[in-house]
């Protein structure tokens, strides 16, 4: 009996880390466009997403254990994650403006909306936007490359409000 | 009931016809082309911003807390875009040759050219568009500086020239932070 109490604990946690599993299908298929776009010779780093139960253990652990009310305001504002984390396997290569005008088709046909796009101190670096079907913004994609690892993180949700948050707290800074 | 049936019709004809209308920022007076900026693309040192309407309302609820002037500018705007690319000494008699070809164009189709700066470090245009109201609908921005970088600028929306200076500052952009003053010395030559 004290065995099986002791088991609890473990079935348990899957259904508080809901989510807490691999990408889904359609991160998956923009990171193998962008991943070919890039060259096609990566290693898969991490690959994770984190649901709306996740990012709620998250942001408990971020208020007690840092006191940050932005990160705090920000977890509680989207609902899920996706992070894709590759390494170049050879030949660390410059950032190359092309690759980001070669993915615009297949990124747009995916409904993604490109608002900032850079290269810059050999970094690359790219913001997309998507609007759900009630038109409201509610998707961010991001790709970042610096020559030798690749970064993809999708977020959702309140985008409205975690962009609010970030200005509010942080100062808008676009530079031109 | 067939003519009731026409009307539908029709209305319905104009209303979607209207509405693609809006949606097309291309056909705001305000917009300005500025042809294929694509072969300054080069490896690095590139930069575009492309900021909507949904965007920049976004960023004018951000603003209500710290300044609400900002946020009435930013509510009027439409679109926001910014090119900016790497003066390096392969492509910067190119980008003078299209800060000019902009120049004539923008003129050519009613702009009016309210700073014009040419010095051995920088040359420097800005330009606003007018409605039939008399209200500023469009604002370009265009610079070329040594060694430096090259911006092609365009604000798309109602803009007041009194608070120009505060969208330079919100957008960073120190060509239009003086435009206000610049433009006062301009009308009274």
């Amino acid at each position: 009996m004290k065995t099986k109490f002791y088991l609890l604990p473990v079935f348990l946690l899957p259904i508080f880390l809901n989510g807490c599993f691999g990408i889904n299908e359609e991160f998956s298929s923009i990171r193998d466009v962008v991943i070919m776009s890039f060259g096609n010779d990566y290693k898969s780093e991490y690959q994770f997403s984190v649901g709306s139960v996740g990012i709620t253990v998250s942001s408990w652990i971020v208020d007690v254990s840092q006191d940050d009310e932005l990160a705090s305001e920000l977890l509680d504002d989207v609902s899920s994650v996706q992070v894709g984390v590759y390494k170049k396997l050879k030949n660390a290569a410059s950032p190359d403006f092309q690759v980001l005008t070669d993915i615009e088709p297949d990124m747009l046909a995916a409904g993604w909306k490109s608002i900032i796009r850079s290269s810059k101190d050999d970094e690359l670096s790219a913001v997309y936007v998507r609007k759900n079907s009630a038109e409201i913004l509610d998707r961010l994609f991001i790709i970042n490359y610096d020559g030798e690892e690749l970064v993809l993180v999708e977020v959702e949700g309140d985008l409205k409000e975690a962009v609010s948050t970030v200005i509010r707290e942080k100062g808008m800074n676009i530079k031109i | 009931m067939k003519t009731i049936k026409t009307t539908f019709l029709i209305l319905a004809f104009l209303v979607i016809n209207l509405t693609a209308q809006s949606d097309d920022i291309t056909k705001e007076p305000g917009y300005a082309d500025f042809g294929d900026l694509t072969k300054f693309e080069t490896s690095t040192g590139v930069t575009e911003v492309i900021l909507d309407e949904d965007l920049l309302s976004i960023l004018a609820e951000i603003s209500t807390d710290e300044d609400p002037n900002v946020m009435e500018i930013l509510n009027g705007l439409k679109l926001v875009t910014a090119n900016v690319f790497e003066v390096n000494e392969k492509n910067k008699s190119e980008l003078e040759a299209k800060v000019n070809s902009i120049d004539s164009k923008l003129i050519s189709s009613n702009w009016k050219r309210i700073v014009r700066t040419r010095s051995d470090e920088e040359i420097a245009n800005v330009y606003i568009k007018h409605n039939g109201n008399k209200q500023i609908v469009g604002l370009v921005v265009t610079s070329v500086g040594n060694d430096d970088e090259a911006a092609f600028v365009n604000i798309v929306g109602t803009i007041d020239l009194a608070t120009i200076g505060k969208l330079g500052k919100e957008f960073n952009i120190p060509q239009l932070e003086g435009v206000n003053h610049q433009k006062g010395k301009s009308d009274e030559n």
